[in-house]
């Protein structure tokens, strides 16, 4: 399902459905015939009401159910290309993915709760290829951010990070220094599978400049990037990226 | 006729994004491929604008008013507020070299009205220091020939 073409403003439809919806409240007010009506159709779904709400979770599941089988194809295109970013500029053999590195989209989601928030969308590894842990966007940040993925999405830039410290074999202070460099805290630390060292984060915009994705590259190795990315950007990516979400 | 510069990588120490405690760099979306100027003679119209890889971005207009009784009307994306276009109009061709000035003084205004405190103002202040450098050093966009 395509949930980031909800994340946008509301739409002309929305204000047209909207009017309608107010003429019709005030002309029911004022018109008998109309008043009858709606008691009709009130006491008509009043007395089918088990078919109603049947059909509807019928309908919600249905609905949920093509909308994932329509995401499928475009969701494997994404892992496709992820695995061929991570061959590219990590391979450890022919055809062979190096495990010290990991590509990675998160695309924004809105939570059942109706928090907007990130999620792991497609992932280069096959190791911890999802996860659980989301990553909030707020409406409004003012310099509070939620992972890096969360700061680059919420800034629309892109982030790199080199030479952070090994987490779990720091000392205090250095641990500090990681979470408040990575906008973690100690709760989303422990959800974390892996901590890596290194990261090349990019906002992922459409044709029309809206945030779509979050593109993150880590690796566990303090300077794994800054070799293979040296002195550019993720032109190319961000080119390639754009056209798969066109 | 048009004059077209290259943007991308010769301005990447601009792009860098400095603020607090937070370390970026403006995207590859919000970076210009090309800067392009044009002088429109019937109209009296001088135009600047710049090309990224967000082509469809809806776009809402700033209105200043220039010098020369004339009008600065800047192009900003409706949903990044990074610069598209700043058009001046009532220029004469011999006066094109000096309406640089104007125009980086109306991008800097219209930087400074940008709540700085707000990290979603990051990139935009950013990208208008872009292209406010680019017209800076890249002379070529003024000395365009009349069309």
């Amino acid at each position: 399902m395509l949930y980031w073409r909800d994340m946008g403003r509301p739409q002309w439809e929305d204000f047209v459905s909207g009017f309608l919806l107010v003429g019709l409240t005030l002309f029911s007010a004022t018109s008998d015939s109309l008043r009858e009506a709606q008691n009709q159709i009130l006491l008509f779904l009043y007395e089918n009401r088990v078919w109603i709400y049947a059909s509807l979770a019928f309908a919600v599941v249905a609905f949920r159910f093509i909308g994932m089988l329509r995401a499928r194809p475009k969701r494997e295109r994404i892992r496709a290309f992820l695995e061929c970013l991570h061959e590219h500029y990590f391979s450890s053999g022919p055809g062979q993915l190096d495990p010290r590195f990991r590509v990675t989209l998160f695309t924004p989601q809105r939570s059942w709760v109706g928090r907007r928030v990130l999620k792991v969308y497609a992932r280069s590894t096959r190791v911890h290829p999802t996860s659980k842990v989301r990553w909030s966007i707020p409406r409004s940040c003012r310099g509070k951010f939620d992972g890096i993925a969360g700061a680059a999405f919420a800034t629309g830039t892109e982030i790199e990070m080199d030479d952070l410290p090994g987490y779990h074999s720091a000392a205090e202070e250095e641990k500090a220094l990681y979470r408040n460099a990575t906008y973690l805290d100690e709760t989303k630390v422990r959800k974390l599978n892996r901590l890596s060292r290194a990261f090349r984060a990019l906002a992922v915009k459409d044709l029309k400049g809206r945030h779509v994705a979050v593109l993150m590259i880590e690796s566990e190795e303090p300077s794994g990037l800054r070799d293979r990315f040296a002195g550019g950007s993720l032109y190319w990516e961000a080119r390639h990226l754009q056209a798969l979400f066109a | 006729m048009q004059r077209v510069v290259e943007v991308g990588p010769r301005y990447a120490s601009e792009t860098l994004i400095l603020r607090g405690e937070f370390r970026g760099k403006l995207s590859p979306y919000d970076i210009p491929e090309q800067a392009r100027s044009e002088y429109d003679v019937p109209g009296r119209r001088f135009r600047v604008w710049f090309e990224y890889l967000t082509p469809d971005e809806p776009r809402k207009s700033v209105r200043l008013m220039a010098s020369g009784g004339g009008a600065i009307v800047v192009q900003l994306g409706k949903h990044s507020n990074k610069l598209y276009s700043v058009e001046i109009t009532g220029v004469n061709h011999d006066q094109i070299p000096r309406v640089r000035l104007e125009i980086v003084e109306a991008i800097k205004d219209i930087a400074s009205k940008l709540p700085q405190h707000d990290p979603r103002n990051y990139m935009p202040a950013t990208n208008l220091g872009l292209a406010k450098a680019v017209l800076e050093r890249e002379s070529d966009l003024f000395a365009v020939s009349a069309s």
